[in-house]
Parts: C-alpha cells; sequence; structure tokens
C-alpha cells in the first residue's frame, strides 16, 4: 500500500508539471490552451529523435527539447492567439489551439508512423531500494526533476520583477500596459515557458515509461485540464495538490481494481468535485470573473 | 469521381455529417459549446447497436433509446458544470467523451477494444428522412420562443439573467436538444458502418463536428450544414490523402477563424437569401391579382 502511494506520488508531480503548463496560460490569459496536450506529446516525440535517432548524450537531450518547447510556444502564441483574442468567445482559442495540436498530431503520426516509439536511456531497468521496497531510478529522476520545475517557476513568479509583470498582466492588460510594462512580450513569454515545460513533461513521461506515442496528448495530455478544473482555476497550488492527490487515486485503481479504468478516474473526480464543490478546490469566486 | 458521391454509403454519411455539425451548433447557438460529441454519439451507436444485434429488439425503439440516452446524458453532465460558469459545462463534456471511451473499451458485452458488428439497418431514405426532420425541427426552433431566448443567452448572459430568463436551464435545454441530435447521429452511424468499436469515438470526431459548423458559419444552422456539406464532398474528393485529413480539418480552423471568425455562410448571407426569395414571392403574388 505504502510503496504504491509512493508510486502515485510520483506520478502525480509529473501530472502537476502538466497541470501547471495549462495553469499559466489559464491564469494570464483566462483562456484553455489546449495544443499543450500535443507540446507534450511533441516533447516525447523530440525526445525519441535525439536519444533514440541521433543518440545525443542526455545532457545534450534536454536543451534540445526546451528549444523544441520554445519554439512550440511562439509557434501557438502567433497562430493562434494573437488574432483570435479580439473575436470575444471563450471558445475560439480554444478552437484554434485545438487546429494546431491537429496540425502537429497528424504530421508526427504520418511521419513517425501510429506505433510506440521506443525510448531507452542507460539507467532504464536500474532500481533503487528504499528499506524493503524497490523502485526505478527514472521515477525518482522524474519526482525530484519535476520538483525543481515547479520550484523554479514558483521563484520567477514570486521573486523576479518579469515574473511580477506576469501577474499584473494577469490581473488587469490594460492598466498593467498604462504602466509600462509590454503585455505582447510578457504573453509571449507565458506561452514560451509553458511550452518548455510542457516539452520537458512530456520527455520525463517518455523516459518514465520508455515509449512516445504520436496520440499520447489525447489521453495524458488532457488531464491537465482535469487537474486545473479540480484544483480551482487560477489557483497554481491547487492544482499541484489535485495532481499528486489524482496521481495517487490514479495509480491506486488500476492496482487495487482494474487498469482498464485507471484513464477515467482523474474525470471521475473531477465529476464528483464539481458536484459539492463548483469551484474546485481552492478556487475563488474572484478568479471565475477573470475567465473570458 | 462522380460514382463516388451516389454510393449509399457517401449518403449516409452526408447525412450524418449533417446532422453532426447541426446538432453541434445547436448548444452554440446558446453560447455553449461541446467537446463531448464523441461520446454522445458513442453512447446512442453501442446501446443501439446492442439493442438490435444482441437483444433483437425492433429499430425504431433503438433509436428511440438511443436519443433518449443521449439527451440524458447531456443534461446531466452539462447541468453539474454550469453550477459555476459555462466553461466548466464545455469541460464536463470533454470528462463525458473521456469517460464514455474507457467504459466502452472495458465493457466485455460488446467486445472491448476490439468492438462488435453490428447488423446494418439504414438506407440512405431512413437517414434522409431523419435529416430533413431534424433541419426542420430546428429551423423552426430558431424562430421560436426558446431559439430567441438562446439567442438573447448568447448575445449577454448578465442582460438575459436581469430581464428574468433563467439562463442555466435554456442552457441545459440546449444541452439536451443537441444531444438527442447527436444520439440520432450516433444510431445512424452504427447501423450504417455496422463496425463500432472505441477508437471511432475518440476526440477526433467532436473536431470534425465543430469544423463543419465553425467552417460553414455558426450564427445560423444554414452555416452548420453547409459546412458539413462542402466539408464532406471535399475530404471525399483528396480520399487519396486521408492520412492527412486532421490536418486539412486544423489547418482550415485557424485560417478561417484568423480571417472570417463567424464562418463562410453569416447570418447577412441567410437574411440576403431569404430578402430574395421572399421578394420573388411577393413579386409572383402581386403579379397573380393583376393579372
Amino acid at each position: 500500500m505504502i510503496i504504491q502511494i509512493v508510486n502515485g506520488l510520483m506520478l502525480g508531480s509529473l501530472y502537476g508539471l502538466i497541470a501547471l503548463g495549462y495553469a499559466l496560460v489559464l491564469g494570464i490569459l483566462g483562456i484553455f490552451n489546449m495544443v499543450q496536450a500535443d507540446v507534450f506529446m511533441g516533447g516525447a516525440v523530440l525526445g525519441w529523435i535525439f536519444i533514440t535517432k541521433l543518440h545525443l548524450p542526455l545532457i545534450m537531450v534536454i536543451p534540445a527539447v526546451m528549444a523544441g518547447g520554445v519554439l512550440l510556444g511562439l509557434a501557438t502564441e502567433f497562430f493562434c492567439v494573437r488574432r483570435s483574442l479580439a473575436v470575444g468567445s471563450y471558445f475560439v482559442p480554444i478552437a484554434t489551439t485545438i487546429g494546431l495540436g491537429l496540425v502537429l498530431t497528424t504530421t508526427v503520426s504520418n511521419w513517425a508512423g501510429a506505433n510506440p516509439l521506443p525510448i531507452s536511456v542507460p539507467f532504464q531497468f536500474t532500481q533503487v531500494s528504499l528499506g524493503d521496497a524497490s523502485f526505478p531510478l527514472t521515477n525518482f529522476i522524474v519526482f525530484f526533476t519535476s520538483l525543481a520545475i515547479m520550484s523554479i517557476l514558483a521563484f520567477f513568479l514570486k521573486r523576479t520583477s518579469l515574473g511580477l509583470a506576469t501577474r499584473a498582466v494577469g490581473e488587469n492588460p490594460e492598466v498593467s500596459q498604462l504602466l509600462g510594462i509590454n503585455t505582447t512580450r510578457v504573453i509571449q513569454m507565458t506561452f514560451i515557458i509553458s511550452g518548455v515545460i510542457g516539452t520537458l513533461s512530456g520527455l520525463l513521461f517518455g523516459v518514465m515509461t520508455g515509449a512516445a506515442h504520436p496520440y499520447m496528448g489525447e489521453v495524458v495530455g488532457l488531464k491537465g485540464i482535469c487537474l486545473v478544473i479540480i484544483g480551482g482555476m487560477g489557483s497554481m497550488s491547487g492544482a499541484v495538490i489535485a495532481a499528486f492527490i489524482g496521481g495517487i487515486a490514479e495509480v491506486l485503481t488500476s492496482v487495487y481494481w482494474s487498469v482498464k479504468y485507471a484513464d477515467a478516474v482523474l474525470w471521475l473526480i473531477m465529476f464528483i468535485i464539481l458536484l459539492f464543490r463548483p469551484l474546485g478546490l481552492m478556487g475563488k469566486v474572484e478568479e471565475l470573473q477573470r475567465l473570458q | 469521381m462522380i460514382e463516388n458521391f451516389t454510393t449509399p454509403l457517401f449518403l449516409d454519411l452526408l447525412g450524418i455529417n449533417i446532422l453532426l455539425g447541426v446538432s453541434w451548433y445547436i448548444p452554440a447557438s446558446c453560447g455553449q459549446f461541446s467537446f463531448g460529441h464523441c461520446g454522445l454519439i458513442g453512447i446512442a451507436a453501442y446501446l443501439s447497436g446492442a439493442m438490435t444485434t444482441l437483444l433483437g429488439l425492433p429499430f425504431p425503439l433503438a433509436i428511440l433509446a438511443g436519443m433518449g440516452i443521449s439527451c440524458l446524458t447531456g443534461i446531466l453532465f452539462s447541468a453539474i458544470g454550469l453550477k459555476s460558469k459555462d466553461i466548466y459545462a464545455a469541460i464536463m463534456t470533454l470528462a463525458l467523451a473521456q469517460i464514455a471511451v474507457v467504459v466502452f473499451k472495458a465493457v466485455p458485452a460488446t467486445g472491448g477494444i476490439m468492438g462488435f458488428l453490428v447488423v446494418p439497418k439504414v438506407t440512405p431514405l431512413i437517414v434522409w428522412i431523419g435529416v430533413i426532420f431534424c433541419l426542420v425541427f430546428t429551423w423552426r426552433l430558431e424562430n421560436s420562443r426558446v431559439g430567441r431566448t438562446f439567442e438573447a443567452i448568447k448575445t449577454s448572459n448578465i442582460v438575459s439573467a436581469t430581464l428574468g430568463l433563467n439562463t442555466t436551464y435554456f442552457k441545459i435545454v440546449a444541452f439536451g436538444i443537441g444531444g438527442a441530435m447527436a444520439g440520432l447521429a450516433g444510431v445512424f452511424y452504427a447501423h450504417c458502418i455496422s463496425w463500432i468499436e472505441p477508437h471511432t469515438f475518440s476526440i477526433w470526431l467532436t473536431v470534425m463536428s465543430f469544423t463543419f459548423a465553425l467552417v460553414g458559419g455558426w450564427e445560423t444552422m444554414w452555416g452548420a450544414a453547409t459546412g458539413a456539406v462542402l466539408l464532406t464532398f471535399l475530404l471525399e474528393a483528396f480520399r487519396f490523402a486521408s492520412n492527412w485529413r486532421p490536418l486539412i480539418y486544423g489547418i482550415l480552423i485557424m485560417v478561417v477563424l484568423a480571417f472570417r471568425p463567424s464562418g463562410l455562410v453569416t447570418r447577412g448571407n441567410v437574411r440576403t437569401v431569404e430578402r430574395f426569395f421572399l421578394g420573388m414571392m411577393n413579386r409572383s403574388f402581386v403579379r397573380g391579382r393583376k393579372g
């Protein structure tokens, strides 16, 4: 039981990373960035290209994948968001980002085939023993990397001046523009950060499961939206807490009930949470009014 | 080339696609957006397929059951989502889609992940009777009190609430009607394709239905129907590139929303056509009286 909870925490840390990618853009612009699911897929596929096909050393893979995330984030901002924010309906940015996501998924699945793409790292089967239980080393790497990225993000948002500007734009774009903040630049920055987080979480997921898949975004990537809703709209700490709860719930379901139902557990939790707490675990009413 | 467009299968699919576009348009006319169409269609397809094939019940009963279950599911999920804000209803329908696929994969009676064979029952005649019924229904709905209420809620939620409209109730009604229509499409789909599997009802089916509405125009039902017809013919003509179909859809969505946000057929276009026909009718009427 305790072993499974530890496994759940490790999966939860990865889910937290995925959810933060959505929560950032949601907090600044009040829109759901659906392409994030495919950026997640893109990170894993980039990992496959760099590790399995090009045999780059791991230390170079990470910056290369991050560069891919920067490009994807900028492309999302330029092609999907810049024009569609002016239309006024919250569905328009969702639809355009889904459109870009379709372009990415189709390109990858036609180019690399619809089969799982293997990612193998030298320490794939190494086990670490803690007491009388042993865990795969990759899970530990995923856990600590996710925690490190989350802390860096929290530091950036709370302590740096660019983070302050980002939060100001989230609060009120017009006023922050009057105060001399370049809002376009800040929005681009947000998309770059969420793109980098998305690709890194995809890479970590690929390393953890040993494979990338062109359609993995549809199942795993979309869970980020669900976690953001469970945690409460606009609350990053809520999303992370929801991710840990969700990871544990998913692992426990697949062990004690059936693997078949594991993918539906998060959505069922969301169903139940919204039934009793329509704002999510840590949501506030003021945050809701900022939504597009 | 031409014979591709006259096969019974193509005519069936054309009708089903029109149903998909229009059923997505009905919640959209109330300002609500559904990601759960694949789930609604899938539930109706599985239930009706199991009823006709595994239990041997008559087809009309299966149609009613399919429409009913999709309608109720749409109502349930949207009602919970609408407790806080519109966008939550959209996300709840996404949850519906994700849960439905997992359940389809896990139920052994309908073949699990492999899917199961449904006895084909529909002919193009039946499908098109359904399509024309739904189009007339939607047309009358748009011009009714309920349709105008939808329009008011879409234009401004707050103003219509201050005017004493129960906005949540009407939004749920919109999801219910859209769900029933999607259910009809699902029943026809199961009995025309005759092999249904969980993979068919992935999020891609939802993307298809809202691409029809977005490209064709999402201000009137004619836009959604036109979009469905146009895209079905276009994709049948580009059959050799069927692997790249989602890419074509994606680029179409992005380009149309960037340069013509309300779609190809706007409300203004529809008004022009209506006025033209009205004018023709009036002229002939006047001439008839004189002569």
